[in-house]
């Protein structure tokens, strides 16, 4: 891995952060996703549905599709390793051809099948969004068709990325790294003042560089943006800064993954202190429900917390003006959040939801204006990295 | 002493019943007690005779109960059966409770309008005795195996008691009673059982009883819009000048041909429906308990029936609407869900074809072809598209509250419809998705879970099945079905 990426900033004084990377590289170690699924492979796991289907004819009986129960976290185990993943043998449910409450939905599974047969055939891609406008009066609105492409890769057990439909990206990197697309275009996210918008095709990236320190997740675009501005990534380079704006998408949590086979950089997260900023950060960690088919190729259980803690809302004696109450809706997420089993073999996260919930408030990233413009990037995280602030 | 009882979980007064056993008269009858009133048969008598009643009054007994059993092509009771029908079910003290219009999807509201739902639990037991253990005549005989068979009873759906006004020439004529009409629909024969098989109702067959259980013809019935708005539905209806139904079965009061009003052709293979509709009298009378409605009382009936439908043809369209409505509410959505059905059968066909076209894989080619005997993909393409009709259109129900009604009120109690139909009913496991997924697909653990509630080991609800949770009212009734059955073969 080349360094001709120098920075400014003196790491010696960052012993903690090396300690923990050394530890990191320990604990985990490179996983590479090894298991490759290929062209051959995606075709005959279709062909195989289809064929049940004409032998099912064949029998005189009506064709019904198996789909595994996504949305029943009775399906879901945790493992500190990996995250939320389905059980092997999970609760399932029968769509059937011969019902008219199921018919439509399994049409419309066997005509993606037959849509993503062609396209990899015909070694093409194509978005969500692609497919639904190829017929938006059969497919009724976007979402069923998001629902059907999650349920078709864990049905053939075959990630999205083979099956040559890709995300819409809406994440962006900034900061010490550059790669190779799988069209040839180079990309360097070096220049501070504008971000890179995450690859859609992360699988295809290669030449990957990079030197960076660490690896800052970002919760929202707004403090991505304040950061770029009050240009972080060169004071504190070399390091990477990405942000899924929010919900991540698929791809960009891939790409944080990728980053993390590839680096073993520490990977931290800059959420905001409120139950969705924590629900955001354990996606980046420990997956997510609708996804938890994938969970081994997606989460990063090395992630550690950095800010905005709740504990450090009340150290830095944060006005009151600038936190505000939390709302039912947040108050009933944060209880469902620390009976999630992830938060069990977190006692530090436990202490902080506690303080939270005691405390009845919450805070944004922006709260840390109220001690000055430009706390976040010149004090808070110099400091949180240096002193090793992170959970 | 008023004896009380349940009637599907709901606790109902009963009165002894009166010494004549008309239609009319026996309002009440204690659940499952044997009527031994007059006018019961302890054996069957000769067919065709005149059966002289404890109370006096004669009665056409039956040519036989199979016959009374077996209501006419025009799916009704044959005329001189309907009162011997009355009686004899009345005589098991049978009685039951007619289902309130069911939902057969997700999407039609499972609870019709209330007013039909609370009126039709309180609509005297009599009335649901009339239907109870009718079935349709003109159900096809079971055809080849495989051939789907309807379900064989009728599931009527029962109206408000409506108040009638009587004219002043009834009241001179010495009636002081009130009279009320109870109107009553089902589709015939039932398709419940087979939610894909393509119907096409196309015969209104209306049937009159005066309270003493006997046809009450009038020309009134004979506009099709004294008694319901048919455009509402989509229907035009005009009166029937055809011969009238098929030899040995009942000649309906009124009947009307139906029409699409938008021209639609039947579909292939459409089953042919009749609506029947039952209009039920009742008399009621202050000064006497029970009520009777004697020779003179129904002679004042006949002769001024037509005045006294006339004055109150407003009451009696709206009531005869409401069932209308609830029973071709329910047909609609089973023409919405097989609209749905017929639109995604092509799009499954053309994901099949398109992908066993375009495969470079011998060996699944090889497969399909083979699996089906031919020799390229447009014969298997051919293959596969009847092959996808049929094995949908012949889909039954294993669950349908047709094919395994039990003891009436062994059923879901009045105001809870049964069991919808589900995506997957043989999983029989509690919902427990959101709606927005596979509607109506439910979840199914390894082992997959009886549906709780649902009479499972009643395949063979010959009053056989008997369990040991039934109360003490429910064996009697069983005991009573098998005899009424054995009697009736």
């Amino acid at each position: 891995m080349s360094s001709s990426l120098a920075g400014k900033q003196d790491w010696s004084a960052f012993s903690l952060l090396h300690q923990h990377r050394a530890s990191l590289v320990r604990e985990h170690g490179p996983s590479s996703d090894s298991c490759q699924i290929t062209s051959t492979e995606v075709l005959e796991a279709i062909e195989n549905v289809m064929q049940d289907i004409v032998t099912s004819l064949a029998r005189n009986e009506a064709p019904v599709l198996i789909l595994e129960n996504r949305s029943d976290w009775g399906n879901i185990q945790f493992t500190e390793s990996i995250g939320l993943q389905m059980i092997s043998h999970c609760t399932t449910r029968k769509i059937r051809s011969d019902c008219p409450k199921s018919a439509p939905k399994f049409a419309l599974i066997l005509k993606i099948l037959s849509m993503i047969y062609r396209m990899v055939q015909n070694n093409t891609y194509a978005t969500k969004r692609d497919i639904y406008y190829t017929d938006p009066q059969l497919f009724g609105n976007q979402s069923i068709v998001d629902n059907i492409v999650n349920d078709i890769s864990c049905m053939l057990k075959i990630p999205r990325r083979s099956l040559h439909i890709m995300s819409t990206t809406k994440g962006c990197i900034a900061g010490n790294l550059s790669y190779t697309e799988e069209d040839g275009t180079k990309v360097n996210c070096t220049c501070s003042a504008t971000a890179v918008s995450v690859p859609s095709n992360v699988q295809g990236i290669r030449n990957l560089i990079s030197d960076a320190k660490f690896i800052l997740i970002v919760e929202k675009d707004a403090t991505f943006q304040r950061l770029l501005d009050d240009d972080f990534c060169n004071k504190l380079s070399p390091c990477i800064m990405i942000t899924g704006k929010g919900v991540p998408d698929l791809n960009t949590r891939l790409l944080v993954r990728k980053l993390w086979d590839t680096f073993q950089t520490p990977i931290f997260t800059l959420m905001d202190a409120d139950p969705h900023g924590i629900e955001i950060m354990c996606i980046y960690k420990y997956g997510s429900l609708s996804m938890s088919f994938e969970a081994h190729r997606l989460t990063i259980p090395a992630i550690r917390w950095l800010g905005l803690l709740p504990s450090d809302v009340e150290r830095l004696n944060i006005r009151k003006d600038a936190l505000i109450p939390l709302t039912k809706r947040d108050q009933n997420k944060l209880d469902s959040m620390q009976k999630r089993p992830y938060v069990a073999c977190q006692p530090q996260w436990k202490k902080e939801m506690e303080i939270m919930a005691a405390s009845k408030m919450k805070a944004e990233i922006q709260a840390l204006t109220s001690l000055s413009s430009d706390y976040l990037s010149r004090v808070y995280l110099p400091n949180k990295l240096r002193f090793g602030g992170w959970i | 002493m008023n004896p009380q009882a349940r009637i599907g979980g709901r606790q109902v007064l009963y009165r002894p019943s009166g010494p004549g056993l008309g239609l009319g008269q026996a309002l009440y009858g204690p659940p499952g007690a044997k009527i031994r009133g007059r006018g019961v048969l302890d054996k069957p008598s000769r067919p065709g005779s005149r059966q002289c009643g404890q109370d006096g009054r004669y009665r056409n007994n039956p040519k036989s109960l199979a016959d009374a059993g077996e209501p006419s092509a025009a799916a009704a009771p044959s005329r001189s059966a309907r009162g011997a029908r009355a009686t004899s079910l009345e005589k098991y003290g049978v009685r039951g409770q007619a289902e309130p219009g069911t939902a057969l999807g997700a999407s039609v509201p499972a609870q019709p309008p209330p007013s039909l739902q609370q009126e039709a639990v309180h609509a005297p037991a009599c009335v649901h005795g009339f239907f109870h253990g009718l079935s349709p005549p003109d159900a096809p005989r079971p055809g080849p195996p495989g051939t789907p068979v309807p379900c064989r009873k009728l599931h009527p759906v029962l109206g408000c008691a409506t108040r009638l006004l009587l004219p002043a020439a009834v009241a001179e004529a010495g009636s002081s009673g009130e009279l009320s009409l109870v109107p009553a629909a089902a589709l015939c024969p039932c398709l419940r059982p087979l939610p894909n098989q393509p119907a096409q109702l196309n015969t209104v067959s209306v049937f009159c009883y005066d309270p003493a259980g006997l046809p009450l013809p009038a020309t009134f019935l004979r506009d099709p819009a004294h008694l319901a708005d048919w455009e509402r539905h989509g229907y035009v209806a005009t009166p029937d000048p055809g011969p009238g139904p098929k030899e040995g079965l009942a000649r309906p009061d009124a009947c009307y041909l139906l029409h699409r009003g938008s021209g639609e052709a039947a579909e292939p293979g459409a089953q042919p429906q009749t609506l029947l509709l039952f209009l039920l009298l009742r008399y009621a009378d202050p000064f006497q308990d029970p009520p009777v409605c004697d020779a003179r009382t129904r002679q004042v009936l006949v002769s001024h029936v037509e005045q006294i439908l006339g004055c109150s043809a407003g009451a009696v369209r709206e009531a005869v609407q409401g069932v209308v409505d609830a029973t071709l509410e329910e047909d609609a959505h089973r023409q919405r869900s097989q609209r749905q059905l017929c639109q995604a059968l092509p799009v499954v066909l053309e994901a099949v074809s398109s992908v066993v076209s375009s495969s470079t894989s011998a060996r699944f080619r090889r497969a399909c072809l083979q699996s089906w005997q031919v020799s390229d993909t447009p014969e298997l393409v051919a293959a596969l598209s009847g092959a996808l009709t049929g094995v949908t259109r012949r889909r039954r129900l294993p669950h349908s509250s047709c094919t395994d009604p039990g003891p009436p009120w062994a059923g879901s109690p009045p105001g809870q419809p049964p069991l919808q139909e589900e995506a997957s009913r043989d999983i029989g496991t509690p919902r427990s998705e959101p709606a927005g997924e596979a509607a109506g697909a439910g979840p199914e653990p390894k082992q997959s879970r009886r549906a709780s509630g649902t009479p499972e080991q009643g395949q063979s609800r010959d009053g056989a099945g008997s369990s040991q949770d039934l109360s003490q009212a429910d064996e009697l009734w069983l005991q009573e079905t098998r005899s009424l059955s054995e009697w009736a073969s």
